[in-house]
């Protein structure tokens, strides 16, 4: 053991000092630990530009609800009742699926509807496109992970070192077990200055103390090594297993392009296409107008009844509303649900479509890698898919309350008598302070931590698996390349 | 010493046998030369015998005194193989490779000083010491490895082609040393196609052709068999 061990640690040292002495590696970290600073920078301006946008929304917000004289307007309640979203401090280093939400959602009686920023619109990627510290980590740095496996074996292969080295008593999975190791401990290195660049080149770009405080990239830190450690390890094997010499570089690169990057976009490809779903907005519209058309009925349908009613009563059609429109009620409310249930009929089936779609997208991304460290990275910052569950069930749930306390727990009438104007509107007045308001959800950490549990534990199966192929490489062909 | 009872290797690539049977023994203090053309199974002898190709049948023994019973498993602990072109790790210096290559054969490092007596008893100059084995020449190398087989004390010395680009005066530089490692009681196992040099430094030679053995017999035998045919 103490032997094998010995072994094991003079190959790491041996292989991580190569590496390190490398120049094409050390020109390759530095430029990436650059790029991780200057992705920070642009990722704290954007953060910053999210809140000026977020106070602008919250105080349109506060105007709207006073000019309103504190009352809720029935059918054009918003944009009293919106729900703002405001910018996690995470999307400074994985924008993940921050861009998929919305920043605010205003609450209606068909439904709620998500607004985006005009630059959120491109929403094509559940997964990282843009150049953040998550995407530089799991493609760039992925790249240079298996580069560095394959670099750390071929060329001793090559030339006649490895030979010699079995030729001593070192067995083959030892000799790939240190240069795994000591190619990691060269990409880990890496990381750590990445890590550290673009803590500082956010905290440059905040200026704020409290919210530089807040930053912290540890919670992503085991899935980012579980992940490059994979890399490494499926580097070497590609190199240990390789025929040819040239053979390594050319599986390498596929490899890097599955794993990392167009795997993980061909994955929500491949979930879209299987389980193909309209976009939300198209959704929201088609539930809007069939809300609509049922409240046009309602309105028409009540004022109808009205007629009846007032033909046979000496009051005046005005007067009449408010006497008789009590005894209208049960009738309104049965539109009213019917109207309800007309927007649901669209939105159930939409939303479990989606929910179908998420779930096969899920599901084949445990196939990539890339897509693994994504979703994990992403829940490490708040912006992964336990932020985007954590959003989308509070929504429902302010939805729900909202239209129990609109509609359920209150008589409302609405109605337009057919060749008249105007139109006339009753229903109790209700403000603001007596529906709940919605309150931005914070990602529990239960939520969270499920979700990093479950990308550690994927990766540590794929950091397995690549090290086994490479450590059970059989002494039969080592010696050379053909 | 070496022993090799009924040997046969096959082929990965092509599943055809390069050594198809060969028997030998070499005694401590004794030179055994391999000559035979390209492809006749010299190199894939000596890679059996390190270990670093599996066979097919037959048995090898190094280093041990009792006769051969079933196959060694630890022979690499008691021999120094050194390849064609003895690679040695180029971003290391001559003295950083030896105690690199010690550490990995789990031998124990002996002082510097004793890394430097080595190295200067195989003609290495002293400022090759701290150098980067890749300004090295191939007699260089090797002699570098012949230093690593003394101080690991490995009874058994594997060469493979040691004379491919070397010089006249080199030649007779690796005589020397051969003969020197020779006369300390090494077994030495030599594999090469230049058969003046094979002849000029062996005990005994065996000639390996289409993977079994020709002849064996004493250089003078053989070399003038060779030069005739």
């Amino acid at each position: 053991m103490n032997r094998s061990l010995d072994v094991t640690m003079t190959v790491a040292i041996d292989r991580a000092r190569h590496l390190a002495g490398s120049w094409s590696v050390l020109g390759i970290a530095a430029l990436l630990v650059l790029l991780s600073g200057v992705s920070a920078t642009f990722g704290a301006q954007v953060y910053l530009e999210r809140w000026q946008q977020q106070r602008a929304l919250a105080e349109q917000l506060t105007r709207s609800q006073f000019e309103a004289n504190d009352k809720l307007m029935g059918e054009s309640m918003q944009p009293g009742l919106r729900g703002l979203r405001p910018p996690p401090t995470g999307m400074i280093f994985a924008r993940g699926r921050d861009p998929l939400l919305p920043i605010y959602v205003d609450f209606a009686p068909s439904g709620s509807l998500e607004t985006h920023t005009p630059s959120d619109v491109v929403r094509d990627s559940d997964i990282g496109t843009l150049v953040d510290l998550e995407f530089i980590v799991r493609v760039l740095l992925g790249l240079l992970a298996i580069a560095c496996g394959a670099e750390a074996v071929t060329r001793v292969r090559s030339g006649g070192w490895l030979r010699a080295v079995l030729s001593l008593p070192v067995e083959p999975w030892q000799f790939f077990l240190g240069a795994w190791l000591g190619a990691t401990a060269v990409v880990a290195a890496v990381l750590g200055l990445c890590a550290a660049c673009a803590l500082l080149g956010a905290s440059l770009q905040l200026t704020d103390a409290t919210a530089v405080l807040t930053l912290t990239l540890l919670p992503a830190v085991p899935a980012w090594l579980l992940y490059l450690g994979a890399m490494t390890a499926a580097g070497v094997a590609l190199a240990a297993r390789a025929s040819r010499q040239a053979s390594p570089y050319g599986a390498m690169i596929v490899l890097w392009l599955l794993t990392s990057w167009l795997g993980p976009q061909l994955v929500v490809a491949a979930g879209r296409l299987l389980r193909p779903v309209t976009t939300r907005a198209a959704m929201e519209d088609e539930r809007a107008d069939a809300h609509a058309n049922v409240v046009r009925e309602a309105s028409t349908g009540v004022g109808q009844a009205l007629l009846v009613m007032a033909k046979d009563s000496p009051l005046d059609l005005r007067d009449a509303v408010d006497v008789l429109g009590p005894q209208l009620d049960p009738l309104w409310q049965t539109y009213v649900r019917q109207a309800r249930r007309a927007a649901r009929a669209v939105d159930e089936p939409w939303r479990q479509r989606y929910l179908a779609q998420q779930r096969l997208v899920s599901e084949l991304s445990w196939l990539m890698p890339g897509s693994v460290l994504a979703a994990g990275a992403g829940d490490a910052m708040d912006t992964g898919p336990a932020a985007d569950r954590v959003w989308r069930r509070a929504v429902d749930v302010e939805q729900a309350q909202l239209e129990q306390k609109l509609f359920d727990d209150r008589p409302h009438v609405s109605m337009r008598v057919p060749g008249r104007t105007p139109m006339y509107v009753r229903h109790p007045a209700l403000g603001f302070a007596d529906v709940p308001l919605f309150v931005a959800p914070t990602v529990s950490s239960n939520e969270r931590r499920w979700g990093l549990i479950k990308t550690d534990l994927l990766l540590v199966v794929y950091l397995i698996v690549a090290l086994a192929l490479a450590l059970r490489t059989p002494r039969r062909g080592l010696v050379a390349f053909h | 010493m070496i022993d090799i009872v009924d040997l046969g290797i096959e082929s990965d690539e092509i599943r055809a046998p390069i050594i198809r049977r060969l028997d030998l023994r070499v005694g401590p203090g004794e030179i055994y030369t391999l000559i035979g053309p390209a492809k006749a199974g010299k190199t894939a002898a000596l890679e059996a015998i390190a270990e670093v190709r599996p066979i097919a049948r037959g048995c090898i023994r190094v280093g041990a005194l009792e006769p051969v019973s079933r196959n060694d498993r630890n022979r690499r602990e008691r021999l120094t193989a050194i390849w064609s072109g003895a690679a040695l790790d180029d971003d290391l210096t001559v003295r950083q490779n030896i105690r690199l290559i010690l550490r990995l054969a789990g031998a124990e490092l002996p002082a510097p000083a004793a890394i430097d007596r080595a190295l200067r008893r195989v003609d290495l100059p002293d400022r090759a010491f701290d150098q980067s084995t890749r300004f090295l020449t191939a007699m260089q190398k090797t002699a570098a490895w012949l230093a690593v087989a003394r101080l690991r004390r490995t009874p058994v010395i594997l060469i493979d082609e040691p004379t491919a680009s070397l010089g006249g005066a080199e030649m007779q530089g690796m005589r020397d040393l051969l003969e020197d490692l020779r006369s300390e009681g090494h077994a030495i196992l030599l594999a090469t196609r230049d058969t003046e040099f094979g002849c000029s430094v062996a005990s005994t030679v065996g000639v390996l052709e289409h993977g079994q053995k020709a002849t064996e017999g004493s250089p003078e035998t053989v070399f003038r068999r060779e030069v005739i045919a």
